[in-house]
């Protein structure tokens, strides 16, 4: 078993990994400077006319039921905040570089955006696109580790593969922490806004924190869904138990329950179509 | 509800989803006959593609779908809460089909 402390140095580490673009590395900076407006923000940004497409890709998929309705970094930027769009930055630009090996898990993690902002439109409780961004984010600690360590990760998925277990235990027993702590360390690391830390840290145990309830009820009641309908492959096969507390919350009825995996099949049909274009 | 292009829509289909344009103001609403003229008009608009109203059939065997619910819900499906989920689950994959 690896050292926690070690792991969690090294996860630290990860925007260190030549890998991840220039570019991004540049906008995260420069977002971190008080001084630097979301004008600046938005022309580096466009600087970089593939980033601009994947991600505006990303923004209109997952936040806008695919209706293409923002068509410039700029915009993006107004809607949805500086902070957002810097998540989102962040995260679509680690799921490229994985792309290959991981298009199980992004195609989890778009469900888990589409349904978590279902979700948070049904109750109202919060704005539903910090719930899809939340969603899209909430597995990142699986790319950040395996990036990091890959040879372990690709061991760890694949005996719980073997040994039909959940893929958190095996995490536990190789790393000494869950993705979900792993990738709430990298979240802190290149301050993602705070709901976004707590709904990675929290997404298999909402009841955890005090600062994103909502939030994180929201992801791991969306996690679940998207795994119970196989959406993608996130690393195991098994459906966990949904938290008491996220139960509650939603309080679905049976029927309520089936006419939302009517929603979801819709909203995962889309995500295929979106998958299978290269460029919209 | 389907995505589908433009120019393969079957007469009499309904729009799903209202038309909008890049600041996100509809200008045609859901519900709207996709008509003949309906179709030059979005192409003239330079919409390609459309959501339409409908059933989508999955890509899957029903038996294969049935034997993927079972093996995800294998650990937990004792817990009351997830005897729940995978019945509705399993009611919507019977309406699917």
């Amino acid at each position: 078993m690896l050292d926690a402390e070690r792991v969690r140095a090294k996860v630290e580490r990860t925007n260190a990994v030549p890998t991840i673009p220039l570019v991004i590395k540049k906008i995260l900076r420069a977002v971190d400077q008080p001084a630097t407006s979301p004008a600046a923000v938005s022309k580096l940004i466009s600087s970089d006319p593939a980033l601009t497409a994947k991600v505006l890709k990303v923004i209109n998929a997952a936040m806008y039921g695919f209706v293409a309705r923002i068509a410039s970094v700029n915009q993006a930027v107004v809607l949805l905040g500086m902070n957002v769009v810097r998540a989102l930055l962040l995260g679509v630009s680690m799921f490229e570089m994985m792309e290959q090996t991981t298009m199980g898990l992004w195609k989890h993690s778009l469900g888990c955006a589409t349904v978590a902002k279902l979700l948070a439109q049904k109750k109202g409780m919060f704005d539903p696109e910090e719930a899809s961004v939340a969603g899209l984010l909430h597995d990142i600690g699986k790319v950040v580790l395996s990036i990091q360590y890959p040879k372990e990760y690709q061991m760890a998925v694949a005996a719980a593969g073997e040994r039909s277990m959940f893929l958190p235990d095996v995490e536990m027993e190789v790393f000494n922490m869950t993705h979900a702590t792993a990738g709430a360390y990298f979240a802190n690391t290149w301050r993602l806004p705070k709901f976004v830390v707590e709904s990675i840290r929290c997404h298999h145990e909402p009841s955890l924190t005090i600062t994103a309830p909502m939030h994180a009820t929201t992801v791991h009641m969306a996690d679940i869904l998207v795994k119970a309908y196989n959406v993608g492959f996130s690393g195991d096969p098994f459906v966990p138990i949904v938290h008491q507390s996220s139960w509650e919350l939603f309080d679905f009825s049976e029927a309520q329950m089936k006419d939302l995996f009517a929603e979801i099949g819709d909203a995962i049909a889309q995500i295929d179509d979106f998958l299978e274009t290269p460029n919209r | 509800m389907l995505k589908m292009s433009v120019e393969s829509v079957w007469p009499g289909a309904v729009l799903a989803k209202p038309i909008v344009n890049d600041a996100g103001i509809s200008l045609i609403a859901a519900g709207v006959e996709v008509t003949g003229s309906l179709k030059e008009k979005l192409a003239s608009m330079g919409v390609t593609e459309i959501f339409i109203a409908g059933k989508r059939v999955p890509d899957i065997p029903k038996e294969e779908f049935l034997a993927k619910v079972d093996v995800s819900f294998s650990k937990t499906e004792e817990d009351p809460r997830m005897a729940v989920m995978k019945r509705a689950l399993l009611a919507h994959v019977e309406e699917l089909y």
